[in-house]
């Protein structure tokens, strides 16, 4: 017997039944009474107290999500880099914008982000999603969905839509104008909190203890992944494998931002124009190259790899880390140069044989999940019934 | 508060469950120290001075329920004592009404797993696990180490059949093995990055 544990339950106890009642009845509510759907071991996600969910907000966010008039011309909607079958990414290495200009970053995968203590792939004062939305809607170097300068216009457009005036009113039953863009990234905001993936066999084997879920090489490559050797849990941390998360009830989480040997322009540590990481926020020589970490969930299917989508595959992503990074003495993919000088501790040469580098990519295939990026309930309103939007053959054989 | 009660009844349930805490814990300490204790008749006497503690902390538990019908702390409490004092299946009783109260209630689901392994009812303490291991991590490691614990004195004393017994062996060593490996993904109170 532990008198630890008893004395810990005892504590707990004399709080008493009605403090801890009273306590729950002060509490902001709403974040826990959302039917989340959350899949085993995942907190409950935390909600700001000015945008509240509900059922309507979030179909209302879903149809915005997929509308190209939420464009400035009418040809580009979030879901234009952000595909559901992708896991919610684009496919390409660099996203390309609504006037076709090319984004210097990948766009990144969606899954879960409703736990990610900032947004983008280095900017560590955007922390709401709310607040995110605007960015590629307003965004003009590049130029993203292009709304900049056209707001009535693309607003009108919506108001004009007897879904978007339904969908409005159940949604914000407390606002007294018409449909504005607050209400535009709210709804965004919402939808996206529900992009929840945590139906993968490595999420059947951990949280539903099915031992069939996952065969020998992948949890060869879990045993691995998790190894103090690899070392590749230390960033990729979390049930998101994205580190450090935000949820309700949790202290504030801080987003973590690395170095990993990309570039090393000139060997002076150097990344490309454009995409030199945190460094373009703060202007701290120590914050070039650094990037928040990726969550690895669904990474099968959200090649190519990295904040510019310069490396081609899951295998090359693993042999970059087996090597200690890449750094590249130019910006067109050559040359390695010494270690980046502000690369960070935790890549370093590992020297990984050819069946631990398989069993790795078994392991991140196994993080795959389904039944997320086939969900009618994430999936386009306007499109092609669910079935037949299901992940092509070519990507469910890349298993 | 539970139905038809007051706050009289309240009152009473509050005195009665302090009062059972207070045996419980003096229990607790006394089994620790029969633990701890290599002369066999002082260790029979630590034991005895638990099980007294524990039927009087039993007696307050069940007037705490009396006076509440819907305190689940106390229940929980009530099913501690009954299976220190070796009634496993009173143990389960109140365990059980303690969840039905409060579904999911971590040291309840806990403390009624022990009691399955106790009665040999493996699949169940299973299943209490993985509740406890998507709910409350720190809980469910301390179940892992019972049940390993259960494990060792099965292999002196088996009470289960071989097969059963090597099954849960087998279970214990992988999730033994989950547990430690997705450790770190786990918020934790210790990690100021959480």
């Amino acid at each position: 017997m532990k008198p630890t544990r008893a004395g810990s339950y005892t504590r707990l106890a004399l709080l008493g039944a009605w403090l801890l009642a009273a306590i729950a009845e002060a509490a902001p509510q709403q974040a826990k009474d959302f039917d989340w759907r959350l899949p085993p071991g995942f907190p409950v996600p935390r909600v700001p107290a000015d945008n509240p969910m509900n059922a309507h907000k979030v179909e209302m966010g879903r149809r915005l999500f997929y509308d190209v008039r939420l464009s400035g011309k009418a040809g580009t909607a979030c879901a234009s880099c952000h595909r559901q079958e992708l896991a919610f990414t684009d496919g390409r290495a660099r996203a390309r914008g609504a006037e076709g200009d090319l984004h210097p970053r990948s766009a990144m995968s969606l899954a879960n982000v409703v736990y990610a203590p900032a947004l983008g792939w280095a900017d560590p004062d955007t922390r709401s999603l709310e607040a995110q939305a605007a960015i590629p809607m307003f965004n003009r170097q590049p130029v993203e969905m292009g709304v900049a300068g056209v707001e009535e216009h693309v607003l009108a457009r919506l108001r004009a839509d007897s879904d978007y005036r339904r969908l409005f009113a159940a949604a914000f039953p407390e606002a007294t104008g018409t449909l504005a863009l607050l209400h535009v990234r709210r709804a965004l905001a919402a939808f996206q909190r529900t992009l929840i993936s945590g139906d993968s066999a490595y999420d059947r084997l951990v949280y539903r203890d099915d031992a069939a879920a996952m065969g020998p090489q992948a949890r060869r490559g879990m045993r691995l992944f998790f190894s103090e050797r690899a070392g590749c849990a230390k960033c990729h941390a979390g049930p998101g494998f994205s580190g450090p998360m935000d949820f309700e009830g949790a202290a504030r989480a801080e987003a973590q931002f690395h170095n990993t040997g990309l570039y090393n322009l000139e060997g002076r540590g150097r990344y490309p124009q454009g995409g030199q990481g945190v460094f373009e926020h703060t202007g701290r020589t120590e914050d070039v190259g650094r990037f928040r970490t990726p969550t690895l969930r669904n990474v099968a299917l959200t090649a190519p790899y990295m904040h510019d989508g310069s490396v081609p595959s899951l295998r090359a992503a693993v042999l970059h880390y087996a090597a200690g990074g890449r750094n590249w003495r130019d910006a067109v993919g050559s040359g390695r140069a010494a270690a980046n000088p502000h690369q960070s501790e935790d890549v370093r040469e590992i020297g990984f044989d050819e069946t631990e580098v398989d069993a790795l990519v078994a392991f991140l295939e196994s993080l795959t999940d389904w039944a997320f990026v086939s969900d009618p309930r994430f999936a386009n309103p306007f499109g092609p019934a669910p079935a037949e939007r299901a992940p092509s053959a070519a990507i469910r054989n890349a298993r | 508060m539970g139905l038809g009660q007051g706050s009289g009844g309240m009152q009473r349930a509050a005195k009665h469950f302090e009062r059972a805490e207070k045996y419980r814990v003096q229990g607790i300490e006394d089994t620790r120290l029969a633990l701890e204790e290599s002369d066999p008749e002082e260790r029979a006497e630590h034991h005895e001075d638990a099980q007294r503690k524990f039927k009087r902390a039993l007696r307050e538990y069940k007037k705490a329920t009396r006076a509440k019908r819907d305190f689940h702390y106390a229940y929980n409490g009530q099913g501690f004592c009954q299976r220190m004092l070796g009634d496993y299946e009173a143990a389960l009783t109140s365990y059980d009404k303690a969840l039905e109260l409060e579904p999911g209630f971590p040291p309840a689901v806990e403390y009624r797993a022990e009691a399955y392994l106790r009665l040999g009812r493996l699949k169940e303490a299973q299943a209490a696990y993985m509740e406890l291991f998507n709910a409350e991590r720190n809980i469910a490691d301390l179940l892992l180490r019972k049940m390993r614990a259960w494990l060792a004195g099965q292999q002196k004393t088996p009470t289960v059949p071989a097969n059963e017994l090597s099954a849960f062996q087998t279970w214990v060593g992988e999730r033994s093995e989950i547990a430690d490996q997705t450790a770190a993904l786990m918020p934790g109170e210790a990690d100021s990055r959480w």
